[in-house]
């Protein structure tokens, strides 16, 4: 599996590339702009990733922002719903319009709220990625 | 409570809360520190700008950085001062805040 680590803050990226070490392969962008390059550059190798985990409040591209560029690479290459990237938002926001946005705008499927704990971010992997 | 008391509560936090060996928490830490210490001083600069939005962000990124850390008391300042910093608010006491912040976090950073 591949992940894909979207955090401007250092402990927050570190902690979480240590939760998903044993389910993936783990690349990190710490802001938004440098995160759709590598998601980009993923599709256009063929290499996309499984899960990307997304802050919302970052430099340059906000996490709404990734999370739309990404679903617009999605339907720029026709991927199937079923096929799309697995995305959960990760991040200190605790509103409720920041998570409704997240997903009936962006279409996430998981919100994780700092502090984030492995437990938790291991069960939405198991729900979401891993065969039942 | 002391330098070395307050790293090994936050060991201890991370060990327990995110079942990380202790070795590897031990190896994380001082990099750890200096990203407090990165986030206070970026803080204490937007203080210094008067800009509040930007003190609201840099106060939201020390919040996440402190709840990973189970600094809890410090995390609510930073809370604070991101919550008036979006708002924007003319009347906070900014300055009351970055000191209470700093008075918080000094025994680690320093």
């Amino acid at each position: 599996m591949k992940a894909l680590i979207v955090e401007d803050e250092y402990i927050s990226r570190i902690l979480l590339s240590e939760f998903l070490a044993p389910f993936a392969t783990c690349d990190t962008a710490s802001n938004g702009g440098e995160a759709l390059d590598i998601l980009e550059k993923a599709y256009n190798d063929n290499q996309r990733y499984d899960l990307v985990c997304i802050d919302i409040m970052m430099p340059v591209v906000d996490g709404f922002g990734v999370l739309s560029g990404l679903r617009r690479m999605e339907r720029e290459r026709n991927v199937a719903q079923e096929k799309q990237t697995t995305v959960f938002m990760t991040t200190a926001l605790d509103d409720a319009q920041n998570i409704m946005n997240a997903f009936t705008l962006g279409g996430c499927q998981a919100y994780l709220i700092k502090p984030i704990f492995r437990e938790r971010l291991e069960s939405h992997v198991r729900e979401f990625l891993l065969p039942h | 409570m002391s330098k070395e008391e307050r790293l090994n509560s936050i060991r201890s936090y991370l060990t327990e809360k995110f079942h990380l060996p202790e070795e590897q928490v031990r190896e994380m830490m001082p990099n750890f520190v200096v990203a407090l210490s990165s986030h206070m001083e970026k803080i204490e600069t937007a203080l210094q700008s008067g800009d509040r939005a930007i003190l609201g962000k840099s106060g939201h990124t020390m919040k996440g950085a402190l709840l990973n850390l189970g600094l809890f008391e410090s995390a609510e300042i930073a809370k604070m001062i991101e919550l008036k910093g979006k708002a924007n608010d003319e009347s906070a006491d900014f300055q009351g805040l970055v000191q209470k912040l700093r008075k918080t976090l000094d025994v680690l950073i320093s």
